[in-house]
């Protein structure tokens, strides 16, 4: 393919989970990453720093450019999205991966724990996409948000409603910009999972169970790249999940990649799909 | 003797032009008779509404973006579908649908376009779509293409509706040809005058209703007076209905010379 020599990815979050598979797929085109995230030395549980990730950018054959950023802090977010362009010259795709996920009701979200989710779901976006738009606009770039199609679903709503409204938020902003930057040349979409996804986050919050019921994040990262490659076969529709994606490129079995091959036939499916 | 199995149950189904009108209804008696219902229009928002209320009633609803003239289009919606399914959509109600209205010689180009791209065109397209993956997948399933008595007899100043409804009807019957080895049946629904929202103002004024006056039964049908016809198209109870059509009308094809 080789269209994506020397193209620049800024990527929020990307230290573990979805957003490090993303970014290595995206090496191995031979692409430039900026690895935007708070993981600067090594967490005593949580495995990968943006160093340990920049390293294997460039092993896979990519360019990396590492930067500790706290997406909470907007300043951060500016000066690195103005280091990234200094740095590789330009901007063609921005992925909001960053995020923090909650899984509590109302009646039990702290306004602390709800302004955490808030500042990184829906606020560090709205920063980064208003930020980089000269960029992708000359670039004629993309935005690719990890946040779910929107499911008025009341068992989901009822779920989480502080996450659910932070991630919602997010599905909104890109909606929104999708209309707003279209004139300027910039594609925007939204991916999420069809199904649990195994990462730390997952392990965290369901256990063993859920990693079993995981697929593993290879499959986001095909889906992303495909949708940014391929960007006319994709249209003007907004919000993906990643199996419909693959099943759009004529991929029809799912198997290989659960992450536990033995339960294949027991994979879970995620937040938002469907009713609750 | 058991009774004609009318059930749906199991069934997976995408019901096209679904935000309003009849694809709204069809996909309520679809989704009450036990199938998963995948509703289908342009803008998946128009059909969060409609998807809410088949929900609210404890039935089990999908929405997907569809537009039913482009290519890419379709073929997203069926691996939307079937990414929410689970497993390939087995019933197609091929319900969206444009009116036009105009003499032949004064209208444009783009309204012939417009009405045949969305009439003929988009079914084609869909119940294209929909049998690849079945025929890849070796599972049977259902067509029902909504058509129209004005697919069967004429009326003045919608030419471009006619013959795209005339089109559709003999689509189905070339189409179960192809298909009936690959075990989908294709079937037309042909509904007469039926009252909807877009209608009902205009049947209720002067022009209106003159032409009720003429009809056989001197009244609209009501859009429940569809559902057996639809169900007995859709379920194991037409399993050797193929390739015909039901004319839904009051009996207005009869209508006085």
């Amino acid at each position: 393919m080789g269209q994506w020599q020397g193209r620049t990815l800024f990527m929020t979050g990307g230290s573990r989970g979805i957003g490090r598979e993303i970014a290595l797929r995206f090496a191995r085109e031979g692409a430039n990453i900026v690895i935007a995230a708070k993981s600067d030395q090594p967490h005593a549980r949580l495995p990968g720093t943006i160093h340990s990730v920049a390293d294997e950018v460039r092993a896979a054959g990519g360019q990396a450019l590492p930067l500790a950023v706290d997406a909470r802090d907007e300043a951060q977010l500016v000066a690195a999205i103005a280091r990234a362009v200094e740095h590789f010259g330009g901007i063609d795709v921005l992925v909001n991966n960053a995020g923090f996920l909650g899984v509590t009701p109302i009646a039990a979200t702290s306004t602390k724990h709800y302004d955490l989710m808030h500042a990184l779901n829906t606020r560090a976006p709205l920063i980064t996409m208003r930020e980089c738009l000269p960029h992708l606009a000359a670039s004629r770039g993309q935005v690719l948000n990890l946040c779910p199609p929107i499911n008025l679903d009341p068992g989901w709503l009822a779920a989480f409603a502080p996450y659910t409204s932070t991630k919602y938020g997010m599905t909104l902003l890109s909606l929104g910009f999708a209309g707003e930057a279209r004139a300027r040349g910039i594609g925007v979409r939204t991916l999420w999972p069809a199904t649990l996804i195994a990462t730390a986050a997952v392990g965290m919050t369901a256990g063993e169970a859920g990693l079993a019921a995981a697929r593993k994040p290879e499959i986001m990262a095909d889906a992303a790249f495909a949708l940014l490659d391929q960007r006319e076969r994709f249209g003007d529709e907004v919000s993906w999940l990643d199996e419909t994606v693959l099943r759009v490129l004529g991929v029809e079995d799912f198997t290989r990649y659960a992450n536990v091959p033995e339960n294949a036939a027991n994979i879970q499916r995620d937040f938002y799909i469907g009713t609750f | 003797m058991t009774q004609p199995d009318f059930s749906l149950a199991g069934r997976r189904a995408l019901i096209t032009g679904a935000s309003g009108g009849l694809g709204r209804h069809f996909a309520g008696v679809l989704a009450r008779a036990g199938a998963t219902v995948v509703l289908a229009a342009r803008r998946a928002e128009a059909l969060a509404e409609a998807v809410a209320e088949l929900r609210a009633e404890g039935l089990r609803a999908h929405a997907v973006a569809l537009d039913v003239t482009d290519e890419a289009s379709v073929a997203a919606a069926f691996a939307q579908a079937e990414t929410l399914l689970g497993a390939p959509v087995d019933l197609l109600v091929n319900n969206a649908g444009i009116a036009d209205g105009g003499f032949t010689h004064e209208l444009d180009v783009a309204q012939w376009d417009r009405v045949v791209d969305t009439n003929l065109k988009g079914p084609w397209l869909v119940s294209r779509g929909f049998a690849r993956r079945l025929i890849a997948a070796g599972q049977p399933g259902v067509v029902v293409h909504v058509a129209s008595i004005l697919g069967q007899r004429v009326a003045q100043a919608v030419s471009s509706y006619c013959a795209s409804k005339a089109g559709l009807l003999h689509l189905t019957q070339a189409q179960a040809l192809e298909w009936s080895r690959h075990g989908i049946r294709v079937n037309a629904l042909a509904p007469g005058y039926i009252e909807t929202d877009m209608n009902r103002d205009f049947f209720a004024g002067e022009a209106g209703q003159r032409l009720v006056k003429r009809m056989t039964a001197r009244r609209l049908g009501r859009a429940g007076e569809l559902d057996g016809a639809l169900l007995l198209l859709a379920s194991e109870a037409g399993s050797f209905i193929n390739g015909t059509a039901i004319t839904v009308d009051g009996g207005h094809l009869c209508s006085s010379l």
